[in-house]
């Protein structure tokens, strides 16, 4: 599986990685000895003693110290005068031991031994005046490094980007043909398990079909070229000042459904820390999943500028979204200019073997017959099963494992406010594990002011020690609403077949910092502590991802639809952060069967007491009617209670999102409502 | 066999019957300190935003309209021996807001009478003690953060923001009419802890301060 990283930053756009090699190199027009400049040699690693294998000498060796599958060995020649870096080996010829000398600026073959003398030097100059070196090698036996029996290649390319091919080669690459979309693609290492090449650097997105001619066979296989494009409307910023930034990631619409399905592996070329970094709990999409592309941004000058959605974004991508793009905005904190690097990770199986005539363009023009062809596909099409048991593989794999639910009350015993407790008895006449918990919390006395006209008015001072009780006695409270979280989140985490959670209690806005990006949760009055919707939220997402079949959630409080709103996020884009747009990708829906979720209010408004009482029976009468299910008998699953939240969630609350799950949303069907967009 | 009832044994279980059930209806009033007509209130506020509450008139401990003597007598009593006997909103008692009713009360309330007859008394939201809001007049939200609406509502229909003015008596806030109501907007900059009090002068003339806090924000302790 590769990966292409492309970063680029506002003030100087800049392909990192395998690009290099095009950027120009100052001019060499010193008059006096040219600098040294930076060379290297690169073999593939998997060499064996008397294969045949072939690499490269390269201008840039920095760039290819950290692909998995190369050794790389750095010396110096001097730069001549008027090159490039991009045409400079052009001018150099390299030599194998004893052999003839060959172009430095092609690939060159040997059998591998211990290790590989080779000297770059002038062409036409002294062999003295360049480079030599003595390679060690580590051949092995041949048992570590199963040989391939057909070609297979991972699925998105950038143009002008290194290429991994998995293939039986020869390793001999002057034999060794490689044209994609009808133009040739530069080689750089081969072995007889695969090879590296480079794209050609004109290709546009979209499909890109491939020919591989090596000795007597030709194969053909065929991948999808993107473009990742970053632009910001304004390069500088005074403190203060905002400018708008977007992402377009061109040529996955081209990418058919069949290829979106994962490999369960993170591709070759990505440091798994960097999705650690960026998403902590995410899993590669196994072969059986769908597959998905990884977008991350990172603001590179904090101390300039901050990005919405916070320093480091991860935007998740699957099939069939309309767009591929992310807007948002920068914002100054001091004048100056800025970076964002963004980086697009597929995670989506390899690529097999074109096994028919489906490749277009009529580019197979090399003239090889075609010897005949192993076909193992690593495709994710189910294999042919009986009825019974393709119908159970086909059902959600969670079916049966019960219902857990957690409603948190802020509201039980507080006078004038609709509480919980009814719903919270439903649910567990459903059937449901529910832990229902309604904090016992005070206020926290602080000081207040009364004013009596003709009389002086009078603040209190509340005494410390009343503050000290206070709060000594909600500190337990509140530690059962954290345990009550952790639990249900575990219990979820282990699959069950509907998670529910449901918060009831006096909801915050939205404000600009991170913890409180979708607002929170509190009581009545102050008591010390509150709980954060984002947190809350994607703690639950985490927990119930590909773990339930279907997940909802209600958030009975003002400013309550921010829940719809962040879980339209973690549904479709995994962050919580209340300031993205809708997005569609199905592959990131947690259940499979479907997740919704509904407010009594708005993203932005208040809602009544009222809106609390009868909207309840939104939820309250699906819980009635599963219940009935129950005592008739008649009840096999919650896949009923599953799709009535849904529709209910769908069609009545104040803000609401509802969608079908990962494997039931062909097509898509998102509705939403209830709260606004960016 | 002739059966026979025992009159003095009937009234007894009677007078049982209706002392448990004086008892039960005690404990769930002081349990959740509900109002008579709770269920008829809280339908009267349950349009308003979610968090309003009524308000009552503290040191009126009898409900009357008026803090006067008779409050203070009635706050002397209860605190050498507690009893609610003509006390219908113990709330109104708590004067230093420190949900306890004791001789600083007492002195608070006697501090205020001690000017002279109070002509513009305070309301309050906090109405943990319990409160029978005989007058149910007004409502609103006990707090808000900084830039966001406080509402304040009326709930007697003689009273509305066309016969009522409502002004900033201090604080960082502005008010305005909107939808049969008061909207006390509290500024943007307002430091948490902060005291907004409105001045709210009704169509009968009567006049009050209402005064909450700024709550502290989120993500701040």
């Amino acid at each position: 599986m590769a990966s292409f990283a492309l970063r680029a930053g506002f003030t100087q756009r800049r392909l990192a990685l395998l690009l290099a090699s095009t950027l120009i190199l100052p001019a060499i027009v010193r008059a006096q000895k040219p600098p040294m400049v930076d060379v290297g040699v690169v073999l593939p690693k998997d060499v064996i003693t008397g294969e045949t294998v072939s690499g490269s000498v390269i201008v840039n060796p920095s760039d290819y110290a950290n692909i998995p599958g190369l050794h790389v060995v750095t010396g110096q020649v001097p730069g001549v005068a008027g090159s490039t870096l991009a045409n400079l080996l052009s001018n150099y010829s390299l030599q194998i031991g004893s052999g003839a000398a060959a172009p430095a600026d092609h690939p060159f073959s040997f059998t591998v031994t211990n290790e590989l003398p080779i000297r770059i030097f002038r062409t036409g100059g002294a062999i003295t005046d360049g480079w030599s070196t003595t390679i060690p090698l580590s051949p092995t036996n041949g048992q570590s490094f199963p040989a391939p029996k057909s070609f297979s290649m991972p699925p998105l390319n950038l143009a002008g980007a290194l290429q991994r091919i998995h293939g039986p080669f020869s390793g001999d690459g002057h034999r060794t043909v490689i044209r994609v979309n009808n133009l040739p693609a530069r080689l750089l290492v081969e072995s007889p398990r695969g090879a590296y090449c480079f794209l050609p650097a004109d290709l546009k997105p979209g499909a890109a079909d491939w020919t591989i001619t090596d000795e007597q066979r030709s194969v053909r296989l065929r991948s999808w070229v993107l473009a990742l494009q970053m632009s910001a409307d304004k390069l500088k910023l005074m403190k203060g000042e905002s400018t708008a930034f977007h992402v377009v990631i061109k040529g996955v619409e081209t990418i058919p459904q069949e290829a979106w399905f994962g490999s369960g592996d993170v591709p070759d070329f990505v440091d798994p820390a960097l999705i650690r970094k960026f998403l902590p709990d995410f899993k590669p999409p196994s072969p059986s999943q769908p597959g998905v592309l990884v977008l991350t941004l990172e603001n590179m000058s904090v101390g300039t500028v901050v990005m919405s959605g916070g320093n480091k974004v991860a935007l998740t991508f699957g099939y069939g979204q309309g767009k591929y793009e992310h807007h948002g905005t920068i914002t100054a904190t001091r004048a100056g200019s800025f970076d964002i690097d963004g980086t697009l990770i597929p995670f989506l199986h390899d690529q097999p073997e074109l096994v028919d005539n489906t490749v277009s363009g009529g580019n197979n023009n090399d003239n090889v017959g075609n010897p005949p062809v192993y076909r193992p596909s690593p495709t994710p099409t189910p294999v042919a099963v009986t009825n019974e048991k393709k119908k159970k593989e086909e059902d959600c794999p969670q079916r049966g494992k019960g219902c857990v639910a957690l409603v948190i009350d802020f509201s039980h015993n507080v006078t004038w406010e609709f509480d919980m407790e009814s719903l919270s008895k439903k649910l567990t006449a459903a059937g449901c594990d529910t832990d229902y918990v309604a904090p016992d919390l005070v206020e926290i006395p602080l000081p207040q002011t009364y004013g009596y006209e003709g009389v002086a008015s009078y603040t209190t001072k509340p005494d410390p020690k009343d503050q000290d009780a206070a709060r000594a006695h909600n500190d337990p409270e509140w530690k059962k609403v954290r345990d009550a979280v952790a639990k249900h989140q575990e219990k979820v985490a282990k699959g069950v077949e509907l998670a529910i959670e449901i918060v009831n209690g006096h909801g915050g806005p939205k404000a600009s910092s991170e913890i409180l990006a979708c607002g929170d949760w509190e009581w009545k009055e102050y008591t010390g502590d509150y709980l954060y919707r984002a947190r809350f939220h994607e703690g639950n997402y985490r927990a119930a991802n590909k773990n339930v079949c279907g997940w909802f959630t209600s958030d009975f409080s003002c400013y309550g639809g921010l829940t719809p709103k962040v879980v339209d996020e973690l549904e479709n884009l995994t962050t919580a952060t209340c300031s993205q747009a809708s997005a569609v990708a199905c592959p990131n829906h947690a259940g499979w069967e479907a997740d919704s979720s509904t407010s009594t209010a708005t993203n932005t408004q208040t809602c009544s007491n009222g809106s609390i009482g009868w909207q309840k029976s939104y939820i309250g009468d699906p819980l009635d009617a599963e219940i009935d299910r129950r005592k008739a008998g008649s009840a096999s699953s919650y896949s009923g209670l599953i799709d009535a939240l849904r529709t209910k969630a769908g069609e009545s609350s104040t803000s609401r999102y509802a969608d079908h799950g990962y494997a039931k949303d062909k097509p898509p069907a998102h509705t939403h409502g209830g709260y606004d967009q960016p | 066999m002739k059966k026979t009832i025992n009159p003095t044994k009937l009234k007894a279980a009677v007078l049982l019957l209706c002392a448990t059930t004086l008892l039960f209806a005690i404990s769930h009033a002081q349990q959740k300190k509900l109002p008579p007509d709770y269920e008829k209130k809280r339908a009267a506020i349950s349009n308003f935003e979610a968090g309003v509450v009524p308000l009552f008139v503290l040191g009126d401990l009898n409900e009357d309209g008026l803090v006067d003597q008779e409050d203070l007598k009635l706050l002397r009593v209860y605190v050498s021996h507690p009893s609610s006997a003509g006390i219908s909103c113990l709330a109104a008692a708590d004067l230093d807001d420190n949900g306890s009713i004791n001789a600083h009360d007492i002195a608070v309330l006697e501090g205020i009478l001690s000017k002279g007859a109070v002509k513009a008394p305070a309301l309050s939201a906090h109405a943990r003690l319990g409160c029978d809001f005989k007058h149910f007049f007004i409502a609103a939200l006990p707090q808000g953060r900084a830039g966001t609406a406080v509402p304040i509502h009326f709930l007697d229909p003689r009273f509305n923001p066309q016969n009522s003015t409502a002004t900033i008596f201090t604080g960082p806030a502005t008010v305005v009419s909107n939808q049969g109501a008061f909207l006390v907007q509290v500024a943007k900059s307002a430091p948490a802890g902060a005291i907004v009090t409105v001045s709210l002068t009704l169509a009968d003339k009567q006049r009050y301060f209402y005064s909450f806090r700024v709550a502290p924000a989120p993500g701040l302790l």
